[in-house]
């Protein structure tokens, strides 16, 4: 057995694991920062079906974040070498947990304890969730720790993070842009920023491994990919049926589906899909992984974050005093991390 | 989902931006939506019959002018055959101030009939009242949102919504008084600055017990549910700030309750916070020393004076020197870090010179000034009232606390009209007739201020797009010589108009008499040099426009000694929000943020390009978080020269920004003498941006 060693910062494991970690964590955000009480009045003028979608929405979204955090970058971080790569894995573990959280306290926000009682039944018992839950636990439960074994495991970890998640986000989104909801909306803004993060991650990690198979073993994960894909796209297709029938909006969610996946694909490195198809603009603005202009009033906007700490030293202030300004791309060295 | 808004999103959803789109989205919004669903009248009469019989126009308002002065006032507005620019202009305008019918189904007004109806309540005559409809149709000025909305209304709500309250004294009677005000003003839809720096510390003794008080933490709680429960009908929550001293004891804790990992049960969710800093502490940090952080009531007890009223720069050392005075002990520089931090998080606290502020306040006579609003525009003495309990009001002193009364010249519409003098004149007379019909008697140190000091705020906002509209560059040395000569004129002429008023009204606000108006003091930039262009390329901007010479302004000090001035203030350039999507323009004097806005509130996402955005203008919109800021600090000092209130400033930083650059900023704004920092905002960056310093 080796000797155990300490995680070295300064020096970087690859290319990316770092900046990653580090945008995590200044990215970090509570679901409690949100006022969603704002949003009460608003679920009440729902009609009965937009309630329902909405929270089945959320409900199965939950499921699958907690597939993720338990399961999903556990399997991961074990089998992933590499200190600050496991850090990195596991902080994005933390993050799954709390989007979970967060879809828990949308239920508890609007929902009486008997509604919400059904709505954690009804995830135990929905068929196409739990197809799609069981088959990507199967992949991360697999023995197979080869390079493909674990390409295998990181790309379905990808296909969650960059596909699978979005027929439930599809709704909020659609919402939101329409102005309502807009608070739930801003914690489904900053989960979208989150997993857009994590499934570039994953993805990176994962044209890691391929590039490491040689090219029979390439040629039968590209085939097993696309089995993998079809297989889960259909059931997509059919839980598509299921959420959304009753807000008429099943053809713009299965092309959302198809665009997503398309995504996907770029970010894996692999060929697209589907052909390219536009999508419901409102949708589309929504998922642009940037801040969004606010009220001054309303709703916490998804623009701040951890502000790094340097210190002023005694040259800046007497540049300033002197009628001058001191050079900020210039760093002061006595930098620490925000002590909160 | 609804057509428009599928096409305004077009704008922004493909490859390049398509500014296009949002034309068809305007179009179809008014063939879809707003003109089929307008109650149709065959007639003025009968429209005017029609609302007034249902109770949602004043009726009285009709019995002040003969029908054909209605009409002709009618007329003149429907005469410029006015078009809205973008499809976010007239869903603001027809989400959020044109009357509906009571189930909210169908429109009662149109564009023009609101700015008719308005110029009918705000004005005395008909002459009036057809100068104010041209300025306010041709958009060469807008009045706040209140006015605009409530104007001419059977059921009216209050004509201004932004309030500064510094009743809250430290004893139980005061603050319950304060709750009760702040629920009352923030039901109505107003936004309430808090002044709390005399109150006790956490841990201070009460009735002699030691440990026992709360301290501000305690208060600003209740504040933040009060502003939360008392939310208009559930339309919005209320809005309000707390001031607190940095000299304060409970100074650092308060700030941490802005921060977002704050448990829930510390966090001020609504309430923001601002921090007024003395002199003192500026030349604390300047040397990097420790400061002490005072604790009011032993304070109090040791000195007998209340904590807004010390002068630091006077009583610093000897307070600090007295063992009987409890305090703590903490480096300036950290405090200032602390701020940046906190800022960083939540984009709070505001920041209020209090020196800057002073040095220049025009009215030291009647008080200095103590702390400013929720946007940090409004800069006036404040005096404390004094509350008693139940059956004992008698007893009860009234101080002063400040109603603020806004509006904002449009900088490029003021500009094309030829003629600053004109706008800035009408101008003054709708705030001066709004300020006369303002009375919450429900706060009497509010109404005590109206009355007897007429407060008013003329700012301007659209400074960036009409830059980019001359090709001029934000923060330039042309566009900064624009500033300084546009709000020069806006001032005399703003300054003229409140004379004459005084002159022929013979209202003169209290406290003129011993103030720095009256001894000329506050005007003698203008009478050592001419603020008249320099250069031929700003000069030709100001082509026909009367600029005031040093002339003009010895004339005008002359004739204010001699009639005094109805208004203790004239100006405050307030950040402007719908207001500026409905008159076109980019917000108040800050850069634009984005070139297309996408924007969300609890209508939908809306996408605004910028006004006159092309690929021919595009260079010269650049983003405020892409500037270095000292651009925008130089902006607003230029124009803090001739605004005897404050200016609105928000800083904007990119994500990578560290503490450092933040302080280095509040340093900077302070030695160029501007008084108040608004909040922070930073732009994270977005996952390409990300990937870039990646690959
Ligand atoms: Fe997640
Ligand atoms: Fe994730």
């Amino acid at each position: 057995m080796s000797p155990f060693s300490a995680t070295n910062w300064s020096e970087p494991e690859d290319g990316f694991s770092t900046t990653f970690y580090e945008k995590y964590t200044s990215q970090l955000w509570f679901p409690e920062e949100i006022p969603l009480s704002n949003d009460a009045l608003v679920w009440k003028s729902l009609s009965d079906d937009e309630r329902w979608t909405y929270i089945h929405a959320s409900a199965g979204l939950n499921a699958l974040d907690t597939l993720q955090g338990e399961v999903g970058m556990p399997a991961l971080r074990s089998l992933i070498d590499g200190h600050i790569r496991k850090a990195t894995l596991q902080f994005q573990g933390v993050m799954e947990d709390i989007h979970a959280r967060s879809y828990s306290l949308m239920n508890k926000t609007f929902l009486s304890t008997s509604e919400e009682r059904e709505v954690f039944e009804w995830v135990r018992t929905q068929p196409q969730l739990q197809f799609k839950i069981s088959f990507i636990q199967g992949v991360f439960a697999d023995p197979d720790v080869s390079n493909l074994g674990l390409w295998k495991k990181l790309a379905v970890s990808c296909m969650l993070e960059t596909a699978l998640f979005y027929s439930g986000f599809f709704y909020p989104l659609y919402m939101a842009g329409q102005g309502r909801m807009v608070s739930a909306g801003e914690i489904f803004n900053l989960i979208i920023l989150d997993e857009a993060l994590h499934g570039v991650y994953v993805a990176l990690l994962a044209q890691e491994k391929f590039g490491l198979m040689n090219p029979a073993e390439q040629a039968y994960a590209r085939a097993w990919y696309a089995q993998t894909l079809q297989t889960l796209y259909q059931n997509e297709l059919a839980y598509t049926d299921v959420l959304y029938a009753g807000v008429n909006l099943i053809g713009e969610v299965k092309r959302f589906i198809r665009f997503n996946c398309n995504v996907l694909a770029d970010n894996l490195a692999l060929e697209r899909p589907f052909p390219d198809k536009e999508i419901n603009p409102v949708v589309q603005n929504g998922i642009e992984a940037r801040g969004t202009t606010h009220d001054f009033f309303s709703a916490k906007g998804s623009s701040y974050s951890k502000v790094r700490v340097e210190t002023l030293s005694d040259a800046d202030v007497e540049a300033i005093w002197a009628g001058g300004f001191p050079d900020l791309n210039v760093s002061n060295q006595v930098v620490r991390v925000s002590h909160d | 989902m609804e057509r428009w808004i599928e096409l305004n999103n077009k704008v922004i959803a493909g490859n390049v931006v398509q500014p296009q789109h949002d034309k068809d989205a305007l179009q179809v919004y008014f063939q879809e939506k707003v003109n089929p669903n307008t109650v149709f009248f065959h007639d003025l009469k009968e429209k005017i019959r029609y609302l007034t019989e249902h109770g949602i126009w004043d009726a009285s308002l009709f019995e002040r002018y003969a029908p054909e002065d209605v009409r002709a006032v009618f007329e003149r507005a429907y005469s410029y055959k006015f078009h809205f620019q973008s499809f976010m202009g007239a869903s603001k305008f027809y989400n959020e101030y044109a009357t509906m019918t009571p189930d909210r189904s169908r429109w009662l007004e149109r564009y023009e009939d609101r700015m008719a109806i308005t110029a009918l309540a705000r004005s005395e005559g008909v002459e009036e009242a057809l100068e104010l409809v041209h300025h306010l149709v041709t958009q060469t000025f807008t009045p706040a949102t209140p006015t605009l909305m409530n104007s001419g209304k059977a059921n009216t709500g209050r004509l201004v919504s932004c309030f500064l309250l510094q009743d809250c004294t430290d004893n139980l009677d005061s603050i319950t008084k304060t709750l009760s005000f702040v629920a009352e003003l923030s039901k109505g839809g107003g936004g309430i600055g808090v002044e709390v720096s005399n109150l006790r510390a956490r841990g201070e003794s009460l009735r002699g017990i030691q440990n026992v008080t709360k301290g501000v933490m305690g208060v600003a709680k209740m504040l933040d549910n009060m502003l939360r429960y008392a939310d208009q009908a559930g339309q919005r929550p209320g809005a309000g700030a707390i001031y607190l001293s940095v000299m304060h004891a409970d100074f650092l804790d308060v700030l941490s309750a802005k921060k977002i990992a704050s448990d829930e049960d510390s966090r001020l969710k609504t309430l923001s916070v601002g921090a007024t800093i003395p002199d003192m502490f500026m030349e604390k940090a300047r040397l990097g020393e420790d400061i002490f952080q005072f604790y009011p009531h032993s304070l109090w007890k040791e000195t007998g004076q209340e904590f807004s009223d010390i002068d630091w720069t006077r009583d610093y050392q000897a307070l600090a020197d007295n063992a009987n005075i409890c305090k703590k002990r903490v480096s300036a520089r950290r405090v200032l870090e602390e701020i940046a931090v906190t800022q960083g998080e939540s984009g709070y606290p505001y920041l209020l010179f209090e020196g800057n502020a002073n040095r220049v306040n025009p009215i030291a006579n009647v008080g200095s000034i103590k702390m400013s609003n929720l946007c940090s525009e409004i800069l006036q003495p404040t005096l404390p009232s004094y509350f008693h309990a139940y059956g004992q009001e008698a007893k009860d002193r009234i101080g002063l606390d400040v109603s603020c009364n806004l509006s904002s010249l449009v900088i490029e519409q003021t500009m094309h009209s030829g003629d600053i003098g004109r706008v800035v004149t009408a101008a003054i007379g709708l705030l001066d007739n709004v300020a006369r019909s303002t009375s919450v008697t429900e706060v009497p140190a509010v109404k005590r201020a109206n009355d007897e000091m007429r407060s008013i705020g003329l700012g301007a906002m659209g400074l960036h797009s009409f830059l980019a509209g001359q090709e001029l560059i934000y923060g330039s040395p042309e566009a900064l010589e624009f500033v300084d000569v546009f709000f020069a004129a806006v001032h005399y002429h703003a300054r003229r108009a409140s004379m004459q008023i005084a002159r022929d009204t013979g209202f003169v606000f209290s406290g003129f008499e011993g103030s720095r108006y009256q001894s000329g003091e506050h005007f003698a930039q203008y009478l050592e040099r001419d603020f008249t262009p320099q250069g031929a390329e700003i000069a030709a901007l100001f082509e026909g426009h009367a600029l005031p010479t040093r002339a003009d302004w010895q004339q005008l000090v002359s004739d204010i000694q001699q009639h005094g001035l109805a208004h203790s203030f004239v100006m405050a350039v307030a950040p402007t929000g719908s207001i500026s999507y409905v008159s076109h323009a980019s917000a108040s004097i800050m850069p634009i943020t984005e070139r297309v806005e996408t924007r969300t509130s609890n209508k939908a996402r809306t996408i605004y390009p910028m006004p006159h955005l092309s690929a021919d203008t595009e260079w010269y919109y650049e983003e405020a978080y892409d500037m270095d800021q000292r651009r925008v600090l130089d902006t607003v000092a230029a124009a803090q020269k001739h605004v005897d209130q404050g200016i609105s400033c928000t800083l904007f930083v990119p994500s990578t920004t560290s503490t450092r650059a933040l302080q280095a900023y509040y340093l900077y704004a302070y030695r160029l003498g501007i008084k108040t920092l608004y909040y922070t905002r930073m732009r994270k960056t977005n996952l390409e941006e990300c990937l870039s310093c990646v690959v």
